[in-house]
């Protein structure tokens, strides 16, 4: 296996149990009356789920799951640690290669400049979506 | 199979291997013990500015925050533990993991308690100051337990996240429990330690994830 495969691999199931934690929240966060309307209505378990519970838990979990793949995401740099060329790691070369802490610091402006705007949006997200009673 | 067993599970590696592995343990408690109460520390400080009325400040607390929110942890204690030292401040490896970490989760931990504390009706911080506390009485006694009640389960959540987060300490070769495991399978050539810092790691937060399960449960039950 690759360092690429495994760095994608190991976050890709980090973040498998963090939102089927977040899903599994949402779906019992969704008032027990939905369920019992929506199957009093006629609709059987598969139609009441997708189209009656389903909206509503995912709409509640946008906020936790867009924190979260946030998270993840900037843990790509754990990448470095097994040799994935990406930022952090390239970083880190041109750093030993030179002797001099400049290229951490703007690999760290990289940072940055990719997850400043990220933060930003997931804010917008989380008043976007907020829990309204 | 055989050699599945001679490589992941062996347990004359693990005999050998043991001394390193326990005090790989002890520093990543150490570690946690330093690391936890200093965020939570900041964290607190960092939501208590973010509800002041002063707009400078409360500007700067969302900078902070959000400068921390977008930086990953491991390139934040690279920069502090190989970059501060070319301005003359060394702070040697722990000191180097203890200020990444306290700047990273303390941004996290303000966050969560700065919900917790817009959580509480406002009604509560009126009825307390006429009752006569000052205004620092009424936060510390009446709106902040509350507050934190109200967010208990994202403060277990992001305390487990940050004693996880410890062991990135193994690459500024702070000998916490994974880089204690890295050296042992270094030494015995063989990948039983690791295997055996995960179990470590699994026994040790396996408490804190039911714990954290049964918080979240109650909450959705109180909805």
């Amino acid at each position: 296996m690759s360092a690429w495969v495994s760095t994608w691999l190991a976050l890709s199931l980090v973040l498998m149990a963090f939102s089927e934690e977040i899903f599994w929240a949402g779906i019992l966060a969704v008032p027990r009356g939905q369920w019992e309307a929506a199957r009093s209505t006629g609709l059987s378990f598969l139609q009441t789920l997708r189209d009656v519970v389903l909206p509503q838990a995912v709409r509640l979990t946008i906020p936790p799951l867009t924190n979260r793949t946030i998270a993840i995401t900037k843990n790509t740099a754990l990448g470095a640690v097994v040799a994935v060329g990406e930022i952090l790691y390239q970083a880190q070369s041109a750093y030993s290669f030179s002797y001099n802490p400049s290229p951490l610091l703007l690999g760290a402006a990289a940072y940055l400049i990719l997850f400043i705007p990220v933060v930003w949006f997931g804010r917008w997200i989380e008043t976007r979506f907020a829990w309204k009673r | 199979m055989e050699a599945l067993i001679r490589s992941f599970f062996n347990f004359d590696i693990l005999a050998q291997a043991w001394p390193i592995l326990l005090a790989g343990f002890w520093m990543t408690l150490m570690l946690t013990l330093a690391v936890v109460p200093l965020g939570f520390a900041g964290g607190l400080a960092v939501a208590l500015a973010s509800t002041t009325k002063n707009f400078f400040v409360r500007a700067a607390v969302v900078g902070y925050v959000d400068l921390f929110r977008a930086f990953p942890p491991l390139v934040l204690l690279m920069l502090v533990a190989y970059g501060l030292p070319f301005l003359d401040i060394r702070l040697g490896a722990f000191g180097s993991v203890a200020l990444a970490f306290f700047l990273n989760t303390s941004s996290y931990y303000g966050e969560i308690l700065r919900a917790g504390i817009e959580s509480v009706p406002r009604g509560q911080l009126e009825a307390a100051r006429s009752t006569g506390l000052s205004a620092l009485q009424a936060m510390a006694w009446v709106v902040l337990p509350q507050a934190v009640r109200n967010v208990v389960p994202d403060l277990i959540s992001n305390t487990l996240e940050v004693i996880k987060l410890t062991s990135i300490a193994s690459v500024v070769a702070l000998p916490e429990l994974l880089h204690a495991a890295r050296e042992a399978q270094a030494l015995t050539y063989n990948a039983t330690p690791i295997i055996a810092a995960g179990i470590i790691y699994l026994v040790c937060l396996w408490p804190l994830v039911r714990l954290l399960s049964r918080f979240e449960h109650r909450q959705i039950a109180l909805h």
